[in-house]
C-alpha cells in the first residue's frame, strides 16, 4: 500500500511540473502570459526582468523600472525603494488606470492622480470607443498610441504632459457609452513627465498600452523601445493579484529554475537518483511479489498434500497478504 | 481500490489548479471587442467641417477633416467614407482657392489694377465652379449611407451656404469690373548717378501723367529703394523728385516708383508702376579670420579666438556660444579667451562671431564650431575570475584620476571603501555566477566617467559537499547490500547446500549426509523446507543422538552463513561433525 502511495505522490509531482511547464498563466500583465492580457512580448522585447521591489538598490542608475497596472497598493517601505531609485537616477513607468497607482503618486507627493473615469473617444479609436487613440510627443517625435480602457491625469501639469487624447474624447463617467451633458470634452492628459532628484518618473494613465494584443496597434511597440531606452529594463512584480494557478506555477517554475540553474542542482540530481532508484525498486519488489503470490497459490494444493492438517483457509489469507 | 485511491490523490491535487485569474478586468481583447461605431457620429463631426468652412476658418476645417480621415471607420463603410473624405478634402482645396482669389481681385481691384484683377476673378469663377460639381458629388457618395442624401445636405448646410456667399461676391465683382470707368495712369522716373557711396545722397525724379499724357498733380508717389519705401508728392506739372540716402549694404540695389490710386482717385485712376532703375553701392566689407589656438578642449580649460581685421580702426564685436558669450572691440588683432564651463559635455558647440554695421563698415559674421573632449579615466581591477560563497572579498580598484565610486552588485553587498571594494558572497548564494558593475565618476571634470562590469563565476562549496556526501552515502549503502549478498552466496557455495533447502552441488558432505538420512528414515529435504521444518519432519523418526548431532551440525551451518562474522571455523567444524554423522549413518545402513 505504501509502495502505491509513494509512486502516484511522485506522478502527480511530474504530472504537475509538466502542466506547470506546459500551461502558462493567464493573469493580467503576466511577463508569463502569451494570452491577449499579458506582457510575455512585451517583457520580451524590451528585455525586461522581473524583480521585487527589495531588489531594487542593486539595479544601475540608467535602469526603467515599468510598475504596470499595480492591484496593490504601495505601503510607505516600497515607495521608499521607488523613491531611492529615482533619486539615484533611474527612471519609473507607472501604468495604471483603475488601480492603485495613486498609493504610489501619494508617497512620491507628486501633484498628479489618476482620475478613474473612462476616457473614450466616438472618433479617434480602435473598433470602440473605450480603446482610444492618443497622441504622445517624445524625444521630438510624435507617435500615435492605442490605449484600452483608459482613465486620464489630474492635476496642474502644463508642460510636463506628453501625451494628450483627442479634443472629441469625453470622460465617460456614468460608463453608459454614449457622451453626455455633465461629461466633459478633451482633449485630456494622458501621460506626464516628471524629474525626480536625479531620475524621471512617467506617468500613463492605461496600464494596458503594452499588453499582447495592444503592441502591434498603432506606435505601442516604438514607445515601448523609447520608454526602455538603453539601459536595464526592470518589470515590478509582486503588485498583482495573482490566481492560486500562477502562484503555483511561478512557485514550481521559480523552484526549478534555481535547481538547475544554480549550485543546487548536484545534490538535486543526487537526490532524484536516489529517489528513481527507491521507486524502481519498490516497483520491482511489488511486481515480483504478485509474481511470488501467484507461484504460490498454484502450490497451495501441493502444500495441503505434504500437511494434511495445515488450514486451507489461512493459506489462501496468507497469499492474500503476500501479494499486497 | 487502490486504483481509485490514486485517482481521488490525483482529484484533489489538481482541484485548485484551474487556471483562472480573478483580477479586475481593465481591458478587452481588441480582435474579439464589439464594434461600436455610429454613423451619426460620422455625420455630426463632419457638420463640425462643414461649420467651420461657413465661418471661412479653412485651417480648423482642415484639422478636423484630418482628424474624420484619421478616425476609426468599420470595414462595410470604408469604400464611401473613404469617397466622401476625398471629396470633402478637394472642396476645402477648391473653396480656399476661390477665397484666395477673390482677395487678390479685391486688392488689385483697391490697386486699379484691372487687368490682374480680371485674370484672377476668371480663375476663381472656374474654381468654384469646381467646387460646386464637388458638393454634389459628396452628396452623391453620401447618398449611399444610411441617412441618404436629404439627410446628408442637412450636415454639410455650411458648405451650401459659403458656396452661395462666394458666388455672390464673384458675381459683385465681376459687376465692378464689367463697368470699369477708370482712366489708365503712366509713371516714369529719373535716378541722375549709377553708383553711389554708401550713405551717398541720390536724386529721384518722375512724372505722373494720365495715359493720354495729361499731368496728375499732387498725388502720393511710392518710391522704392532697396527695402526702403519713400513717399512724395507730384507737382502742379505731375512731376515728382526726392533726394535719399542709400544705407543698403549690398552691392546693387534697385528703384522704381508707384502710382496706387487711393481715396478719391480709387474709382478714378489705374494702379501704374515705372521702370526699374540699378544702381551700384559701395561700401567697406569687414574681412576678419578667426583661429582658435587648439582643435580640441577640456571642461575648464580656456579657448583664446585670435581675431584678425582687415580694418585698422576699432570695431565693436560679439562671440556667442552655448557655452559662453564675450563682447569687446576688435581693433586690427584681438585675442578672445573664452573659459569653457566646468560642467560641460562632450561635444561639437557652435560659435558665432557678429560684428555690428558700423557706418560705411558692413555687418560681418563668421560661424565655426569648438570641440570640447573629455580625457580617458584608467582604470585597474583585480577582479577574481572566480569566488567562493561564504566568503569575504577586498578587491583593489586603480582609478586614475581620484573618482567617487559605486558599485552595484545582484548580491547586493558591495561596498565601496575609498579605492578598495569590499564584497560578501553570502554563503545561501547558490547562484553560478553574480554580476558586478562599478561606475567611477572622477572629481576632475576634464576626465570621462568610467564604468566597469563583469560577471564573476561563484563556487557553492555546500551543495558541493552534500551532494558528494549524499551520493557516497548512496553508493555505499549499495556496495554493503551488495558485497553482503555475495558473501552470503560464496559461503552457500562453500556449504554446498542453499539455505533455502535447495540442493547445492552434487558431492557435498551434507548433501550426501541428507541422501542417507532420506535412505535410512524417508524424511526428504524439499525445497520449501527450511533446517527448522527439516528437523521438526526428522525429530519423530530418528534416534535421540542423531538427532542431537544433526541438531548441532545445522545450526554451527545456520551460524555459519548467517552469523556476522567469517565463521569459517564453525563451518569446518560443521563439515568434520558431517563426515562423522556420515560415517555413522553408513554403519547404520550396512546394518552394523
Amino acid at each position: 500500500m505504501k509502495e502505491y502511495i509513494f509512486l502516484g505522490l511522485l506522478l502527480s509531482v511530474l504530472i504537475i511540473i509538466f502542466i506547470a511547464y506546459e500551461v502558462p498563466s493567464k493573469d493580467d500583465f503576466s511577463p508569463e502570459n502569451p494570452l491577449f492580457n499579458g506582457l510575455s512580448q512585451a517583457s520580451m522585447l524590451a528585455g525586461m526582468v522581473q524583480e521585487n521591489v527589495g531588489s531594487l538598490s542593486s539595479a544601475p542608475p540608467n535602469s526603467t523600472l515599468f510598475i504596470i497596472g499595480p492591484d496593490k497598493s504601495f505601503s510607505n517601505i516600497d515607495a521608499n525603494e521607488v523613491k531611492s531609485f529615482l533619486k539615484a537616477g533611474g527612471t519609473v513607468i507607472l501604468m495604471d488606470d483603475f488601480g492603485t497607482g495613486n498609493s504610489l503618486l501619494e508617497a512620491l507627493d507628486l501633484n498628479v492622480r489618476f482620475d478613474g473615469r473612462l476616457l473614450m473617444d466616438p472618433l479617434f479609436m480602435y473598433r470602440n470607443p473605450a480603446l482610444p487613440i492618443v497622441k504622445f510627443s517624445m524625444n521630438g517625435s510624435a507617435l500615435n498610441v492605442y490605449f484600452n480602457y483608459a482613465t486620464v491625469l489630474d492635476g496642474n501639469l502644463g508642460n510636463r504632459c506628453i501625451g494628450y487624447s483627442s479634443a472629441f474624447s469625453f470622460l465617460d463617467s456614468n460608463e453608459n457609452g454614449v457622451k453626455d451633458q455633465d461629461e466633459p470634452f478633451g482633449p485630456f492628459c494622458v501621460a506626464a513627465s516628471f524629474d525626480y532628484s536625479l531620475g524621471r518618473l512617467i506617468v500613463i494613465s492605461d496600464s494596458s498600452v503594452f499588453i499582447n494584443s495592444m503592441l502591434d496597434k498603432g506606435m505601442n511597440e516604438k514607445l515601448l523601445s523609447m520608454l526602455s531606452g538603453n539601459g536595464k529594463a526592470i518589470l515590478l512584480v509582486g503588485y498583482w493579484n495573482q490566481s492560486e494557478y500562477t502562484f503555483i506555477r511561478n512557485s514550481l517554475m521559480s523552484s526549478l529554475y534555481a535547481l538547475l540553474n544554480t549550485w543546487l542542482l548536484y545534490p538535486f540530481v543526487i537526490v532524484l537518483t536516489i529517489l528513481g532508484a527507491a521507486s524502481g525498486k519498490i516497483a520491482y519488489i511489488s511486481l515480483a511479489k504478485r509474481g511470488k503470490g501467484e507461484d504460490l497459490q498454484n502450490n497451495i494444493q501441493e502444500i495441503l498434500k505434504r500437511h494434511p492438517d495445515w488450514d486451507e483457509e489461512a493459506l489462501i489469507r496468507l497469499r492474500e497478504e503476500m501479494r499486497q | 481500490m487502490k486504483l481509485y485511491g490514486i485517482m481521488l490523490l490525483l482529484f484533489i491535487v489538481f482541484l485548485p489548479l484551474t487556471a483562472e485569474s480573478t483580477t479586475i478586468p481593465r481591458h478587452e481583447d481588441p480582435s474579439t471587442i464589439r464594434e461600436s461605431w455610429n454613423i451619426m457620429s460620422y455625420f455630426s463631426f463632419l457638420s463640425y467641417v462643414s461649420k467651420y468652412v461657413s465661418a471661412g476658418n479653412y485651417s480648423r476645417a482642415n484639422e478636423s477633416l484630418t482628424g474624420i480621415v484619421n478616425s476609426y471607420i468599420p470595414q462595410s463603410y470604408r469604400g464611401v467614407i473613404d469617397r466622401a473624405n476625398s471629396l470633402m478634402n478637394q472642396i476645402l482645396i477648391q473653396l480656399n482657392q476661390t477665397e484666395v482669389l477673390l482677395e487678390q481681385t479685391e486688392a488689385y481691384i483697391n490697386q486699379s489694377n484691372f487687368t490682374a484683377a480680371r485674370e484672377d476673378l476668371d480663375h476663381a469663377k472656374i474654381q468654384l465652379n469646381m467646387a460646386n460639381i464637388t458638393f454634389l458629388s459628396i452628396l452623391d457618395a453620401l447618398s449611399t449611407l444610411p441617412v441618404g442624401a436629404g439627410g446628408a445636405s442637412g450636415y454639410l448646410s455650411g458648405l451650401e451656404e459659403r458656396i452661395a456667399h462666394l458666388d455672390s461676391k464673384l458675381s459683385a465683382l465681376e459687376d465692378l469690373l464689367r463697368n470699369e470707368p477708370y482712366i489708365g495712369t503712366k509713371i516714369t522716373i529719373n535716378v541722375k548717378a549709377c553708383s553711389v557711396e554708401w550713405g551717398g545722397s541720390i536724386a529721384i525724379s518722375g512724372m505722373l501723367s494720365t495715359e493720354f499724357g495729361q499731368p496728375i498733380p499732387n498725388r502720393a508717389i511710392e518710391i522704392h529703394v532697396g527695402n526702403k519705401v519713400l513717399e512724395t508728392f507730384t507737382e502742379e506739372n505731375g512731376s515728382y523728385r526726392i533726394e535719399s540716402n542709400v544705407t543698403a549694404y549690398t552691392p546693387q540695389v534697385s528703384i522704381y516708383s508707384e502710382f496706387i490710386p487711393r481715396g478719391e482717385d480709387l474709382f478714378v485712376y489705374r494702379y501704374s508702376r515705372s521702370d526699374v532703375v540699378n544702381i551700384t553701392v559701395h561700401y567697406i566689407s569687414a574681412i576678419i579670420s578667426v583661429d582658435l589656438d587648439k582643435k580640441i578642449y577640456l571642461p575648464g580649460e580656456t579657448a583664446h579666438l585670435f581675431l584678425h581685421s582687415n580694418l585698422s580702426f576699432p570695431l565693436p564685436f560679439s562671440v556667442i556660444s552655448t557655452i559662453g558669450n564675450f563682447t569687446g572691440i576688435l581693433n586690427g588683432n584681438a585675442d578672445v579667451a573664452l573659459r569653457i564651463p566646468d560642467d560641460v559635455g562632450e561635444g561639437s558647440y557652435s560659435l558665432t562671431l557678429l560684428t555690428p554695421p558700423y557706418g560705411k563698415i558692413a555687418p560681418f559674421r563668421w560661424e565655426g564650431n569648438i570641440t570640447i573632449v573629455k580625457l580617458p579615466s584608467n582604470i585597474i581591477i583585480d577582479i577574481p575570475k572566480k569566488v567562493i560563497a561564504g566568503k569575504t572579498y577586498v578587491i583593489n580598484a586603480t582609478i586614475s584620476p581620484p573618482s567617487y565610486i559605486v558599485v552595484y552588485s545582484n548580491i547586493g553587498q558591495a561596498v565601496a571603501e575609498g579605492s578598495y571594494i569590499r564584497f560578501h558572497v553570502p554563503l545561501l548564494y547558490f547562484g553560478k555566477s553574480l554580476s558586478f558593475e562599478l561606475v567611477a565618476t572622477p572629481f576632475n571634470s576634464s576626465y570621462r566617467g568610467v564604468a566597469f562590469s563583469s560577471e564573476i563565476e561563484v563556487i557553492n562549496p555546500l551543495p558541493i559537499i552534500s551532494a558528494v556526501l549524499l551520493g557516497g552515502g548512496s553508493l555505499l549503502y549499495f556496495l554493503r547490500y551488495r558485497l553482503g549478498k555475495i558473501r552470503i552466496d560464496i559461503k552457500r557455495e562453500k556449504i554446498g547446500i542453499s539455505l533455502e533447502g535447495k540442493e547445492g552441488p552434487k558431492g557435498s558432505i551434507i548433501n550426501e549426509v541428507f541422501a542417507l538420512i532420506s535412505k535410512l528414515y524417508g524424511v526428504n529435504m524439499e525445497p520449501w523446507m527450511t533446517y527448522r521444518e527439516y528437523m521438526r519432519h526428522l525429530l519423530n523418526k530418528i534416534e535421540d543422538d542423531l538427532a542431537t548431532f544433526i541438531s548441532d551440525i545445522l545450526t554451527k551451518l545456520e551460524k555459519a552463513v548467517y552469523g556476522k562474522k567469517d565463521n569459517l571455523a564453525l563451518l569446518k567444524l560443521a563439515e568434520e561433525r558431517a563426515s562423522i554423522l556420515y560415517g555413522k549413518l553408513k554403519s547404520k545402513l550396512k546394518g552394523e
